[in-house]
């Protein structure tokens, strides 16, 4: 059953089986992107906002970090904050299709990333921007 | 009470949306006639009427900061210089190099907070 505000659609169906239900409408504000903290180095793209710390010393190689296929749906983003704690990075290790300008991050330049992954269905593609932060 | 369809739940009580896309939704606006930037506002517009001191009450800060809040403020200088200091309370910015603001008259800034951190990425418009 849809939502309305006087004659206005706030929340509709989807159609039956569809994932998700819901569609929201409107204008938001004090609404937040709740923060997940996963314990693995799989990327959701049904969570809007990751934070993730790395362990120091450690080495994550070109198998590391995955995205989480079941997600994956045409028009996704979903923010990574990557605290590199010091850690190595391989490159390659996070498996995007390309990076913005065409340049994969240089991980070792910063200990703080702020990453932005951007899922396009066709042709299949995640893209990705990062920020790196010294601080 | 929660809003459900079906049997899902699309807005619990906590309350939180879940289990849904969005179309046609916008943030809010605010527009201050201060230099606080609330991360309970999503988008704040703000053109300056004189100098940023970098001094309070002189100086942008940010209230509300909790982990995964994001804001954006859409500064027009105005002409009115802001020191390397004008923002206060953040941690980073972007590329480890605060910009230098009055080679812009228009920012967007985005703002982030981390656990224990608030990190920012600005972007300079010369039109």
């Amino acid at each position: 059953m849809a939502f309305k505000i006087s004659t206005t659609t706030v929340i509709t169906d989807d159609p039956a089986g569809a994932d998700p239900v819901g569609v929201v409408n409107g204008t938001h504000n004090n609404f937040h992107p709740l923060l997940d903290s996963p314990t693995d180095l799989v990327i959701e793209f049904s969570k809007p906002v990751a934070y993730k710390q790395l362990t120091n010393g450690a080495f994550y190689n070109a198998s590391s970090f995955s995205f989480d296929g079941a997600q994956l749906r045409d028009g996704r983003v979903t923010y990574y904050l990557l605290d590199r704690n010091g850690a190595t990075i391989a490159p390659g290790a996070i498996p995007v299709t390309s990076w913005a300008n065409g340049i994969e991050p240089v991980w070792s330049a910063f200990n703080y990333w702020q990453l932005v992954f951007t899922y396009y269905a066709s042709p299949a593609a995640i893209r990705g921007i990062a920020a790196g932060f010294t601080t | 009470m929660a809003f459900k369809i079906s049997t899902t739940e699309i807005i619990s009580d906590s309350p939180q949306v879940q289990n849904a896309d969005y179309n046609n939704l916008h943030p809010a606006v605010a527009a201050p006639t201060d230099l606080q930037i609330n991360f309970n506002n999503p988008i704040t517009t703000k053109t300056l009427t004189g100098i940023v001191t970098g001094i309070p009450p002189n100086v942008f800060t940010l209230v509300n900061g909790a982990s995964g809040k994001v804001c954006t403020l859409l500064l027009t200088r105005n002409g009115y210089s802001i020191p390397s200091n004008g923002f206060s309370g953040i941690t980073g910015w972007a590329n480890g190099i605060t910009p230098t603001w009055n080679a812009f008259p228009y920012w967007e800034i985005t703002f982030t907070y981390w656990p224990s951190a608030i990190r920012a990425v600005a972007v300079g418009y010369s039109t």
